[in-house]
């Protein structure tokens, strides 16, 4: 009897490592294949059935640097993300501390009415921002993209932080303010470096959502401040696909976020349910 | 104190720093989002073509009466999203529930390595997801119909055969989005208090029963809002779609927001795109307030 038991649970335990490890694999397998494509030469790329053992090359890495204007393309992903970041958590945090910790008049509602807007359809905002950048001469410029992505980011930011700052103990603020620092002073000498994790964590998601996005980009840029989504989904022609600068090209775009992602692991759940799950 | 800011009578500061410190972020926030949405209302109650920037008669509500009661393209691309969302989210709770409770299980081992590979894809950028796996779903060259080969099926025109097409976005937005389940499940299921839990086993009870009876009710919550969340997102759904099939064969994917976006910046009838936008938003800014009721009592 007690032999059976033994069976019955090395069993399960063999299951539960099946259903993982396939699920893993079904999971990662595309990413494997994305990264793996992109080292293949240029003959290899097609092959079915595929070549699993090659030797690498870069060829492709250096082809869209050269000659699709890389270079430029990540440049932009950069700036805008960097430059919409930077001034969301700036603004964010000013904001954050005010609504976490000052009283305002209906504060609560101001807090609420911030994130609903972060959870709008990006199409709402992005038909005006266009006849506006139109005529303001921003259609296609970094300014009006970092502004653009400033309509995820704030929000977002100004939540996320709401959220770091509620979890301080009041008494490592009241030591301060009682020592006759200023609110502004409290806050960006004991607040803020206190939360130093979590406003690393606010800001790599904004990274994140601001590399990652499409729509804004699509709609209201074309080759000059165009960030890496916009040329990428542009290898997918009407006529010709460019399988090979696809799979380079979407590698630059993906590795970063990944490695981002996987950095920002503890607070993954935090960012992507917009601080409803710690 | 020779920054002139600090020059404000320190007492009118003091006594409204609150204000002083919102302020920024609420007139960006006018600026770059209220100001447009107030404008996008203005400009859904006219008839506007950019081609024709002369003529904008106001109409009042006929855009939005187009949609609700006279277009069909509209009905499909509801009836679209209401069978992406009828799918996609059963499975990716179901899937993501049952990887979480897996990953939960208190002695296995390499959990951090198989945690760390199962969230993965939700943080590809998803215009990468989107033409990865076009070509993955290629008839001829993708990868995807050489292993169905290999188990002697027949290979399938995944994106250009109508009854495949709505497939295909199910299939991928699964493969981008139970990483998603799985991760907040996972977070519920790992801070679910101790005690109940172990009260039950004294009582008894089987780890089956434990798990429907003690642990499921007990992150109802969670779950609710990770799933409120993929509503929204399902909703919105633009990237993978604009480059996997665009609404195509014939309007086998059409979805709302791609049918939105083509009306509005490809076609430039701004006017019918607003509204368009509007009734999303409404159907969105509804489910966004449950989420904010279950976030301020969780």
């Amino acid at each position: 009897m007690k032999k059976k038991t033994d069976l019955g649970v090395a069993f399960k335990h063999g299951l539960v490592y099946f259903v993982l490890i396939v699920a893993t694999i079904f999971l990662i397998f595309p990413l494997f294949w994305l990264f793996s494509s992109a080292l293949k030469e240029s003959q290899h790329i097609w092959l079915i059935p595929p070549v699993w053992i090659f030797r690498p090359v870069l060829d492709h890495f250096a082809l869209i640097f050269r000659e699709r204007n890389f270079v430029k393309f990540l440049t932009n992903s950069l700036i805008v993300a960097c430059g919409s970041t930077a001034i969301s958590i700036f603004l964010g945090s000013l904001a954050a501390y005010s609504l976490a910790r000052l009283t305002i008049k209906g504060g609560k509602h101001i807090a609420f009415w911030i994130i609903s807007l972060r959870m709008m359809p990006p199409i709402v905002v992005i038909l005006p921002l266009y006849l506006f950048f139109s005529r303001l001469r921003l259609i296609d410029t970094h300014l009006g993209l970092i502004l653009a992505h400033i309509t995820l980011n704030l929000p977002f930011a100004v939540w996320m932080l709401m959220g770091f700052l509620r979890d301080v103990p009041r008494e490592i603020e009241e030591a301060a303010l009682t020592d006759g620092c200023s609110h502004i002073g409290t806050l960006f000498k004991i607040m803020l470096p206190v939360i130093a994790p979590g406003l690393a964590a606010t800001a790599v998601f904004c990274v994140i959502w601001s590399w990652n996005d499409f729509i804004f980009a699509f709609s209201l840029t074309s080759t000059e401040a165009a960030t890496l989504p916009v040329p990428i989904s542009g290898f997918l022609g009407d006529y010709v696909w460019e399988w090979s600068a696809f799979y380079a090209g979407g590698s630059i775009a993906a590795l970063p976020i990944i490695l981002l992602a996987l950095l920002a692991q503890k607070y993954l759940v935090r960012g992507m349910t917009f601080g409803a799950v710690k | 104190m020779t920054i002139p800011v600090m020059r404000i009578p320190s007492k009118l500061l003091y006594k409204n720093t609150a204000y002083f410190l919102i302020l920024p972020a609420i007139a960006t926030l006018l600026f770059v989002i209220i100001s447009p949405m107030i404008y996008s209302i203005f400009i859904s109650l006219h008839t506007w073509y950019l081609a024709k920037p002369k003529v904008r008669p106001f109409i009042g509500l006929k855009n939005y009466y187009f949609f609700l009661f006279e277009d069909p393209i509209f009905r499909v691309a509801l009836r679209n999203t209401v069978s992406l969302l009828g799918v996609c989210i059963p499975v990716e709770f179901g899937l993501g529930l049952l990887l979480a409770s897996l990953l939960n299980r208190k002695n296995l081992k390499a959990q951090r390595f198989f945690r760390s590979c199962l969230i993965l894809p939700l943080a590809v950028t998803p215009i990468v997801v989107g033409v990865l796996w076009k070509f993955i779903l290629h008839p001829r060259y993708g990868i995807l119909n050489y292993f169905l080969s290999l188990l002697g099926l027949p290979s399938i025109e995944w994106i250009a055969d109508p009854r495949f097409a709505l497939v295909s976005v199910m299939m991928v937005d699964i493969w981008e989005w139970t990483p998603f389940m799985v991760l907040v499940l996972y977070a519920g299921l790992v801070s679910l208090p101790q005690a109940p839990l172990e009260a039950a086993k004294i009582d008894g009870a089987s780890g089956w029963q434990e798990f429907i009876h003690i642990a499921i009710p007990l992150v109802t919550p969670i779950i609710t809002v990770a799933i409120l969340i993929r509503v929204m997102d399902i909703i919105k759904m633009f990237d993978i779609i604009y480059v996997l099939t665009r609404g195509g064969p014939g309007d086998a994917t059409e979805l709302l927001s791609l049918y939105n976006f083509r009306i509005g910046l490809n076609y430039f009838y701004i006017g019918r795109a607003a509204a368009l936008s509007w009734l999303i938003a409404i159907m969105v800014i509804v489910i966004a307030q449950v989420f904010l009721k279950i976030t301020k009592t969780a």
